[in-house]
């Protein structure tokens, strides 16, 4: 009952706040906006990081597939975003099944070294291919979200949209954790010897994870390049990759809502910390310093994990 | 008798190593076979063979009447090889539950559209159908009571019959158990002889056992095969085995006999 109203309150607050807040100013919105992407980039690397307990290093790579697919899409095809969406979503995860087939073979850091490669290289093509992508000077002009002639061009209608994203988004990931798929990718994460020998195909968990996270990392990616519409390789940089593995990590590894919390502190610290200006990097680092010494599962860890595949049956069960 | 599980000629060479050497050996319907050596005979080798985590260097391994040499061990699961550790292997941070449910078939094999996009009621019922023979599963080894306890802090002899839960929850008919016993006081073994015996004539579940424990072996299986240095050098029941006089040797370390 209390979790009732705790979620009530909560999809009160995100609907009325964000009018609030565009009261006071855009930027304020803006901030909300850029902790949504975040939001749907944690939640995604968690499948591949804090559930299949694979240490991938190149999550900005797919977001960057996702936005430059959706850009191209939209200026050279016309598509609409609503088509150029799921398409970039579905192209990013292609990605990710073609990164995952070789690389699942890989194990911990070896792994994390050959995803950062991964990242680089896409972000080279992004550079480098200047007859597609106009290298750095990055594709302008992308047109905004349109439905039935009404366009999408303040910062509340983005924000509805990428609410909406957010939602859809911990809707599938939450849906597939707490399932069968989720079970054997803790098996895997936690003893891969053990999965294989009692039944479970590592690779294709691995491989499933993999083409998860690379779909709804594209999904950013393609809000992304319509939010701001103009795409260059800047914003998908190894930074940016280590950035949503920190939120993943500070939320709690194979938790949810952990990854948005992570998102929110992380988009609103380096903002709110704009103030001290050239501390703020160095105390953003002590913090996250700080957090992994005294509190290593994160904000929101695994202790949290009461809701599994099991734990809602059993709830019914025991009326 | 059926043979369900047969060994010709099976060699492991690891490098100039011979793990394993020439090995015949069958399981039969129904029976509990135990696998007995002094250390470093070639036992969990035998095991891993078994459900292919190594792959014999020459001879074939049948299990009912198809040829598994090659088979992945998850592809082995699938037939009904299930198998439990010598040192238990857990999913040290998942419940009991969870440890058992993870192998279940259903549940590892809902697909992921059908976790996602089918309606909750739907799921619920499919779900509690397959907790509630998991539960039997755990209630079969005397865990049902523990359901929500993490697997690692599980006291050790409850760790080892959660094992042979979960190997029970893939559907095993042949369940290969490595050292059941070990690290168990006198009155936890007779409990297991006790479970292991149950589970043998009720579900018809055919064992192959690894033990050390002379009392507990021969007090357990039909039948007996002695390895040494890779070899079999006996193979019958436990009063033939114990007076053999070649197992008595590699046991007493008496000299050894040209074979």
């Amino acid at each position: 009952m209390r979790k009732k109203t705790a979620m009530i309150a909560v999809a009160a607050l995100s609907i009325v706040v964000p009018v609030a807040l565009q009261q006071v100013n855009d930027y304020l919105l803006h901030v909300v906006i850029m902790i949504g992407i975040f939001s749907v980039l944690s939640l995604s690397l968690n499948v591949i990081i804090g559930y299949a307990g694979q240490f991938a290093l190149g999550h900005a790579a797919f977001y960057g597939i996702g936005a430059y697919a959706a850009a191209l899409l939209m200026l050279h095809f016309d598509l609409s975003f609503w088509i150029a969406l799921p398409a970039s979503a579905v192209i990013a995860g292609l990605a990710g099944f073609l990164l995952g087939s070789p690389v699942i073979r890989l194990k911990g850091d070896y792994l994390g070294i050959v995803t950062l490669g991964f990242g680089e290289i896409v972000r080279l093509i992004f550079v480098g291919w200047v007859d597609v992508t106009r290298g750095p000077m990055g594709l302008p002009g992308i047109p905004a979200p349109s439905l039935f002639g009404f366009t999408f061009s303040g910062k509340l209608e983005f924000y509805y949209l990428i609410l909406l994203l957010v939602l859809v988004t911990y809707f599938v990931i939450n849906r597939l954790v707490h399932s069968g798929v989720g079970l054997s990718l803790l098996a895997i994460r936690e003893d891969e010897t053990l999965a294989q020998s009692i039944g479970i195909r590592p690779n294709k968990y691995k491989l499933l994870a993999f083409t998860v996270g690379g779909f709804f990392a594209g999904a950013a990616g393609a809000f992304w390049a319509s939010y701001i519409s103009y795409v260059s390789p800047d914003a998908f940089r190894y930074l940016d990759s280590v950035n949503i593995l920190a939120m993943v990590i500070l939320g709690g590894a194979a938790s949810l809502p952990g990854s948005i919390l992570g998102a929110v502190i992380l988009v609103a610290a380096p903002e709110i910390l704009r103030y001290v200006s050239d501390y703020r990097m160095i105390l953003l680092g002590l913090a996250i310093v700080l957090m992994m010494i005294f509190k290593p599962s994160g904000f929101w860890g695994e202790k949290h994990r009461r809701r599994n595949f099991y734990g809602n049956v059993r709830k019914g069960e025991s009326k | 008798m059926d043979k369900v599980l047969e060994l010709k000629k099976v060699s492991v060479n690891f490098g100039g190593l011979a793990a394993l050497r020439e090995v015949d050996l069958d399981v039969r319907r129904g029976e509990i076979l135990s696998i007995i050596g002094p250390n470093g005979a070639g036992k969990t080798t035998l095991f891993n063979l078994l459900t292919g985590i190594y792959r014999p260097t020459s001879g074939t391994i049948t299990y009912k009447n198809t040829v598994i040499n090659k088979l992945k061990p998850y592809r082995r699961v699938e037939l009904g090889l299930a198998r439990t550790f010598q040192n238990t292997r857990l999913l040290k941070n998942m419940t009991v539950l969870e440890n058992v449910l993870v192998v279940h078939a259903e549940c590892n094999k809902e697909g992921i559209f059908a976790a996602v996009f089918n309606s909750r009621a739907h799921l619920r019922r499919k779900r509690e159908a397959i907790v509630q023979e998991c539960v039997e599963k755990l209630a079969m080894v005397g865990l049902e009571h523990k359901l929500d306890v993490l697997a690692g802090s599980l006291p050790y002899g409850e760790q080892r019959l959660l094992e042979i839960a979960r190997a029970l929850a893939t559907g095993c008919e042949v369940l290969l158990l490595d050292e059941p016993a070990a690290g168990m006081n006198a009155v936890e073994k007779a409990e297991l002889v006790k479970k292991i015996k149950r589970l043998s004539k009720q579900f018809s579940i055919d064992m192959i056992l690894i033990e050390h424990d002379m009392g507990m072996v021969m007090e357990i299986s039909d039948r007996i095969v002695v390895l040494n240095y890779g070899m079999k050098i006996a193979e019958g029941s436990p009063r033939q085995i114990q007076n053999d006089p070649n197992v008595i040797n590699a046991y007493l370390g008496g000299e050894a006999e040209e074979l």
